[in-house]
């Protein structure tokens, strides 16, 4: 997955950098004009985008190359109703911010803002019932950025810690 | 071979919710519920000294050894 993310970056960057070669920084290029209000365009929309649970599949779909994503599946004993009370608590207590929840359809959206890292990231979290097994299906993108720079891995294994800690009443 | 926490149990007894002893303990509904379903980790014995105070009762009364 890294090695397909590193080599998805360089096409990237060397296309980029190819195409303002090309087009030589000239004021008088429209292209350069293009390019650049597209770029500027994706990232506004990208964060006006990131609160809404329904825009999900854009955010984590294989095809958005500019975006970073982490997903893994966690098993539980809790039922399923619990399991979202309770993640919305250890999100709330991790500084999180949870913008969408759905206690019909046991959806959680939470947020993390900007660092040095990246433009900051969309946690999606929802639960699934498999052979009467509850899984909590747990995913990090970034908002816009092809490396996450381990944001999305470090989010994920908070959130786990946090929750076996929160476990101790 | 687990530990059963018998505080539905105990809840009853007392004809108290859930949410009343959470706000007496200050400890959330969603920690009772799971204390209740016996799916905690662990519990620490500043909870279980609270619930015995709201509760009236033992650590005994609460938590059960089952072989």
């Amino acid at each position: 997955m890294k090695t397909r993310d590193f080599i998805i970056a360089v096409a990237f960057f060397l296309g980029v950098g190819y195409l303002l070669t090309i087009i030589q920084f000239d004021s008088d290029e429209p292209s350069f004009y293009v390019f650049v209000i597209i770029m500027v365009g994706i990232f506004v929309f990208n964060f006006l985008a990131r609160k809404s649970y329904s825009l999900k599949p854009y955010f984590t779909s294989k095809f958005n190359v500019l975006t970073s994503k982490y997903n893994s599946v966690v098993s539980s004993e809790l039922p399923k109703e619990l399991m979202f009370q309770k993640m919305l608590e250890v999100l709330r207590n991790q500084g999180l911010k949870v913008v969408f929840e759905s206690e019909q359809n046991l959806q959680i959206l939470a947020t993390k803002g900007i660092s040095w890292k990246s433009w900051g990231e969309n946690i999606y979290i929802d639960f699934t019932e498999k052979d009467s097994v509850i899984q909590m299906n747990f995913t990090s993108t970034t908002v816009m950025g092809i490396f996450s720079w381990g944001a999305n891995e470090k989010n994920y294994s908070s959130l786990l810690f946090n929750f076996e800690e929160s476990l101790t009443i | 071979m687990k530990i059963i926490v018998n505080l539905d149990v105990m809840l009853a007894k007392r004809k108290m919710k859930a949410k009343e002893l959470s706000e007496i303990i200050g400890i959330s509904v969603v920690n009772i519920s799971i204390l209740k379903q016996s799916k905690g980790k662990a519990i620490r014995f500043s909870t279980l000294a609270a619930i015995c105070k709201a509760l009236d009762c033992q650590p005994g009364d609460i938590l059960e050894y089952l072989d």
